[in-house]
């Protein structure tokens, strides 16, 4: 509006008396903004906050301890069978659902999440150099990730497992090495994107050095786009690591997850089936919300995608 | 085309060293391959005749070049559980895991691909939720977990189909269904955006300027044009496909290859996995030279640069 005063042709004031003034806000804001604008983000992402909560709820203050025993109350239906002691029901051993649930949700997330910290930081590095240097380092990292992604990421997985033994580790580093491939195509296409771009011909021009022109100038690039790649391998490696526990592959009892919880109660289906139900419909609830909040990330990240709108 | 089919062919030998690399590696992971595949037990003895007769007290690149060649000429080695050699195992259960593979797959394309086209042309109607409504729970729900409910349904309460084994068409019919949810919502969201793409190009905007019947447009440009970004998925998610496999195979008890690496890996028949992660890996990458193949045959634009 101050610039449009100061015009002395007449101009079209409709869009300023409709008061439209331009404010200016920072990229993160608009993109916060148009992450926030949309209901399914803004579910997805309460959703997910509840997850993380419920990984992060004091275990003392479970109503039953999770490996408790109790085969006087086994294969107990919950509340719609009117049970108010176990609300979600008890499993074939009588241990409580709720509480059990509530205690796998911590390792399930962990397991999930430091995979995908691991495959981030491998990813990204890798991915920046092929995209960065080019040339002879770009045809063998590209190699190997045509390599990873050929196989197939249950096959892989349980090899290695096969041949390491199913501990938290054994597992953590498998499904980092199941993801980390397309996290280097993501930061190899947006580095190649970016590394042309005036600001990195002039932070070189002034001998800025290439550690610095990749960690200060490449990388904010490459990070917002990878951030939504992020959250999708996130619900992914939950899912990848509930089929390992599932086929009996996963971490070992006592601990246990998601996944293992539904391994339990497959061979009770016919009389007990919640205990498979309950995990189920958590990790379900989990890949829904994670999802959500990635399709809204990549929109938000998306350029195109909120001047649209704006 | 001849040269793109040279380059794609040069590509996919690369890659398909480096998964034999990584396979052969696969049992060297741990230390010596001769104890993990006789187990803390075995005796000296036994252990150091199993090195002189599996070559294993070679040096590592021949003994990569012996595991190479031979399973080119698909020499996999003899498996420790059945004690006869791999590669008729494996290729005993191949049909089984292929009729399970092209059966998911032909649903998934004879639903996703109508469904995505028509979510396309209906934007923002019921259709199109229902169809975005089926992607979001496709993607979210656990494909054992799913296999789990339809069993209890339709194998339990309603006792229309068999709940496992293989032999009669309905024994397909839940293990397919099952399996199709992994390539089943990246067809519908891959179609719909690739015909909400072209809907407004303007070449289709041409054809309905001239008068071309619409169901014409559709199939002859829409349809054609939108057919690269559907094949993609074909190649990205083989080997989803066949990783999806083990676990549906074992859930329904279906005597394929992925239930095969299950059992070997709980009986520590390690040539076997080794073999079994090499054939499916391997299948993968020919499946995507495939799709490269098909690739320059519907896009001319392709091969020509």
């Amino acid at each position: 509006m101050a610039f449009s005063t100061r015009v002395s042709q007449p101009v079209d004031m409709t869009q300023a008396s409709r008061g439209s003034t331009f404010q200016y806000k920072s990229l993160w804001r608009r993109r916060l903004g148009a992450f926030w604008s949309s209901w399914a983000n803004r579910l997805g992402f309460v959703v997910a906050l509840l997850v993380v909560a419920l990984a992060l709820f004091p275990q003392e203050l479970l109503p039953f301890d999770p490996t408790g025993i109790n085969l006087a109350a086994a294969k107990q239906p919950g509340f719609w069978a009117g049970n108010t002691e176990h609300v979600l029901g008890t499993d074939f051993l009588g241990r409580d659902l709720l509480s059990r649930t509530i205690h796998a949700t911590r390792l399930t997330l962990i397991i999930s999440i430091t995979a995908v910290t691991i495959a981030a930081f491998l990813g990204l590095a890798l991915g920046m150099a092929a995209g960065f240097f080019g040339g002879f380092a770009d045809e063998v990292i590209s190699w190997m990730v045509d390599v990873q992604l050929a196989f197939p990421v249950i096959a892989l997985a349980l090899a290695i497992i096969a041949m390491v033994g199913g501990n938290i580790y054994g597992l953590i580093l498998v499904l980092a090495v199941t993801s980390w491939a397309s996290m280097a195509r993501v930061a190899r296409a947006q580095t190649l994107g970016a590394k042309n771009e005036l600001y990195v011909d002039a932070a070189e021009s002034i001998g800025v050095p290439t550690r610095r022109i990749l960690i200060r100038h490449l990388l904010p690039n490459v990070l917002s786009p990878l951030l939504a790649v992020i959250t999708y391998q996130i619900s992914l490696l939950v899912l990848t690591e509930s089929a390992l526990s599932f086929l009996g592959l996963g971490v070992a009892p006592p601990q246990v997850t998601w996944g293992g919880m539904i391994g339990d109660g497959r061979n009770y289906i016919y009389d007990a089936w919640w205990t498979a139900a309950v995990p189920g419909i958590m990790i379900a609830i989990l890949v829904f919300a994670f999802n959500f909040v990635g399709d809204g990330l990549r929109d938000a990240f998306d350029p195109t995608a909120w001047t649209k709108k704006a | 085309m001849g040269e793109y089919f040279l380059r794609r062919l040069v590509r996919i030998a690369l890659v398909w060293l480096g998964i034999s690399l990584i396979t052969f590696f696969l049992l060297r992971l741990t230390g010596d391959p001769a104890r993990n595949v006789l187990g803390e037990l075995a005796t000296q003895e036994a252990v150091e005749q199993y090195r002189r007769q599996e070559g294993l007290d070679r040096p590592l690149p021949e003994q990569y070049l012996k595991f190479v060649s031979g399973a080119i000429v698909g020499d996999f080695g003899r498996s420790l559980r059945y004690q006869q050699p791999i590669l008729p195992i494996i290729l005993e259960r191949l049909p089984a895991t292929l009729e399970l593979a092209a059966a998911s797959l032909f649903i998934s394309f004879a639903v996703g691909v109508p469904l995505g086209i028509i979510a396309a042309l209906k934007k923002d109607k019921a259709i199109d939720f229902f169809a975005r409504g089926l992607v979001l729970l496709a993607q979210g729900i656990p494909n054992f977990f799913l296999a789990i409910l339809l069993i209890l349904l339709f194998g339990v309460t309603l006792r229309w189909l068999p709940t496992g084994g293989r032999g009669t068409l309905q024994h397909l019919i839940l293990p397919a269904l099952v399996l199709s949810f992994i390539l089943l919502p990246l067809t519908v969201r891959v179609t719909r955006a690739a015909i909400l793409d072209v809907m407004n190009q303007n070449y289709v905007r041409m054809a309905r300027a001239k008068g071309m019947r619409e169901n014409s447009i559709l199939l002859n440009h829409m349809v054609r044009n939108a057919s690269l970004p559907i094949l993609t998925i074909l190649g990205v998610q083989a080997a989803s496909l066949l990783g999806g496999s083990i676990v549906t195979e074992t859930v329904f008890s279906w005597p394929g290859v992925g239930r095969l690496i299950v059992s070997a890996i709980i009986a520590r028949d390690f040539p076997l996995v080794q073999a079994s992660v090499l054939i499916i890996a391997s299948a993968v990458v020919v499946v995507n030279f495939i799709v490269d193949i098909l690739y320059g045959v519907l896009d001319p634009r392709i091969t020509a640069g």
